[in-house]
């Protein structure tokens, strides 16, 4: 999947430079925008993920079948007009379910991305900015969540929630795997952000702020964070897909989101018992997860490039 | 606005160490030098001398740890500022004393324009507008000669050459009409002609404005047109400290000799060797007893190895740190054989 983004972005790099007439000097967001707006990237991205927002805020646009109303009758009938994806080994319309999947996949990737960065990138940052005794208290924590195996600790936190095959609501297994995933992936970015703070806080133009009366907050958030954005923001993009897949496993081991709720994961997992006999149960969610992933990554990678004026 | 007898900015009997335990190094032992409205002081030394040390010191943003200050005392219009707050001496960074950097490109924040870094101290310290900053950024950056200046606010600190990216540094730094600044070898990186423009710059500049102007450097060449006074540096100390023109025509330490005869010069014979100064300056661990030049000094005597040359008043504001200071002032700047000199 990430193979895929430098040969589009070397088409957006043809695009012959544009002649801008008075444009709005900014700092680094409105330049960084105004880079943003000119790749071809940004907007193939854009478009796939806002279609991948419908699909999970408004499924009734796509489809008015109800994805849990199954007909055994119909196990594993082939794609025909009445359902075009065909039917799982429920009998359950696969086009439908995909839709109404978007929702849970989206909301776990996003939030546990978004939280893992949140969390690493502040842990990171004072880590590398304070250095001394908050650095060595910080990187210790964070080798006691990192020694933790991931399925292991996914096991162990998500059945101290829930016993084993319990019914619980969306909500509260969403919150709970999102969580799950943040507590156990926090010090991969809090690492990256540590480095990355660390290499800034040396560098001459955080010692010329210095010289110039900036105050430790300013030198932060104007020098060392944005200097320190590109790796996060594209790990952020990679742990998305990761985090699906995560999702996807620990739903497999029947621990993660579940029955009723429908995920791309949880359609993964329910093909894997007859993947033969039905391939499109797991080909169509399959398809539907590689394109989200693909649309994040290309975003990632579109966003970063516009941000790191170096690359330009 | 100096009161009478007050320096804009003295350094007094200034010590810094680095490390602690038997890793201490003495990276400044007693350094004093002051500096008056208007006026360049060029600090002349090798690396490791400890220029850029001080500079740091008197700014505030010496890393601590791994350094430390020890003693003495920075005065800017009479105020001490080793004891002041951290607030007080923040507010005065960029306000009243400002330093530029060796390398330009990278002292200057490579994700924003060189313009928004300008303006940047419009809008924190004097509260403009954005669009207001920008217009002075791009007037600071005119006042610095650098050409199209509306159209080039906008570019980023890789878009500039190296002259240039310095100039920008230089507006930066004087934005908040700054009293004094620090320029930390400002034209190593440069090229000669290039060096010579930023030199004039610089000196155009201070009187101007009439800024005190500390220039660190380690080319002799560099400062000759431009200080006032040179204060030369060796292993944490002041060596030699004179007015420009007594210290080429009569430099009283043999350091300062070295260090002038080891520039090539137009009117040396085609081939002749360069005379570099023999040996490495010392480490600041395990420096040496008695002078610490000894070591490298055709001159040293039995003298120099077991007492500290104070820095002595030679006349006319001339000081140096050498046994033999007089003679050797005596002498004028041509090369003294040994006999002559010091008389064995």
């Amino acid at each position: 999947m990430t193979d895929a983004a430098p040969a589009v972005r070397a088409a957006g790099a043809a695009e012959p430079e544009e002649v801008e007439g008075v444009e709005a000097v900014g700092g680094l967001w409105a330049d960084g925008w105004a880079q943003l707006r000119r790749r071809p990237l940004f907007w193939v991205s854009s478009a796939l993920i806002v279609v991948l927002l419908l699909m999970a805020l408004f499924p009734s646009l796509f489809t008015s079948v109800d994805p849990r109303a199954a007909d055994l009758s119909l196990s594993g009938a082939d794609p025909s007009p009445d359902a075009i994806f065909g039917r799982d080994l429920q009998g359950r319309d696969i086009y439908a379910r995909a839709i109404h999947g978007a929702a849970p996949t989206l909301t776990v990737g996003l939030l546990a991305s978004l939280g893992t960065v949140v969390v690493g990138a502040i842990a990171g940052l004072v880590a590398g900015f304070r250095s001394g005794w908050s650095d060595g208290l910080i990187s210790r924590i964070a080798e006691i969540f990192a020694g933790l195996p991931f399925i292991l600790g996914g096991i162990v936190i998500l059945t101290t929630f829930n016993r084993p095959g319990q019914i619980v609501g969306e909500v509260r297994i969403v919150t709970q795997v999102v969580l799950t995933i943040v507590v156990l992936s926090w010090p991969l970015a809090m690492r990256i952000m540590r480095a990355a703070a660390l290499e800034a806080t040396q560098q001459d133009y955080v010692k010329a702020a210095r010289a110039l009366g900036a105050g430790p907050w300013r030198i932060v958030t104007r020098h060392i964070l944005p200097n320190t954005l590109a790796p996060v923001l594209v790990f952020a993009t990679i742990q998305f897909g990761v985090f699906i897949g995560a999702e996807a496993a620990l739903s497999f081991l029947g621990i993660g989101l579940r029955d009723p709720v429908v995920s791309w994961g949880v359609m993964i997992s329910e093909a894997q018992e007859r993947v033969a006999d039905i391939p499109q149960s797991l080909f169509f969610p399959a398809a539907f997860l590689v394109v989200a992933v693909l649309a994040f990554v290309m975003l990632g990678d579109a966003v970063r490039d516009a941000f790191d004026p170096r690359g330009r | 606005m100096t009161g009478p007898g007050e320096h804009l900015l003295e350094v007094d009997d200034l010590r810094v160490e680095f490390g602690r335990g038997r890793d201490t190094a003495s990276v400044l032992n007693g350094v004093s030098y002051h500096v008056d409205a208007g006026e360049t002081l060029a600090v002349l030394g090798e690396s490791g001398s400890g220029k850029s040390v001080t500079a740091q010191t008197i700014m505030g943003i010496l890393d601590t740890p791994p350094g430390r200050v020890t003693g003495g005392a920075v005065r800017f219009r009479g105020e001490e500022l080793l004891g002041a707050d951290e607030e007080r001496r923040r507010l005065l960074r960029g306000e009243s004393m400002a330093m530029i950097f060796q390398d330009a490109l990278s002292a200057l924040n490579p994700v924003y324009s060189v313009g928004f870094q300008i303006a940047e101290q419009f809008r924190f310290r004097r509260g403009m507008s954005r669009r207001d900053a920008m217009k002075r950024a791009a007037e600071m950056l005119d006042m610095v000669r650098i050409p199209n200046a509306t159209q080039r606010v906008r570019e980023y600190p890789h878009q500039f050459s190296g002259g240039m990216r310095q100039r920008a540094m230089i507006a930066m730094s004087l934005a908040l009409d700054p009293e004094l600044l620090i320029a930390d070898e400002p034209t190593t990186a440069l090229d000669v002609t290039v060096q010579a423009q930023i030199m004039e710059l610089l000196d155009e500049l201070r009187r101007e404005r009439g800024m005190g102007l500390i220039l660190i450097t380690h080319d002799l060449g560099v400062v000759a047109e431009v200080a006032d006074r040179i204060a030369v540096m060796y292993a944490g100390r002041i060596v030699e400290h004179a007015d420009a023109a007594t210290l080429y025509a009569r430099p009283g330490h043999p350091y300062t000799r070295g260090l002038m005869d080891s520039v090539p010069r137009v009117d040396d014979v085609a081939g002749a060797a360069l005379r570099p100064i023999p040996g490495l300056p010392p480490s600041l661990s395990a420096i040496p007893n008695g002078c610490p030049f000894h070591p490298r000094c055709a001159y040293a005597q039995d003298v120099c190895t077991d007492e500290v040359p104070p820095l002595r008043a030679l006349g006319n504001g001339h000081q140096a740190a050498c046994h033999f200071a007089e003679r050797f002032v005596a002498q004028g700047p041509d090369r003294p054989e040994t006999q002559e000199v010091v008389g064995r």
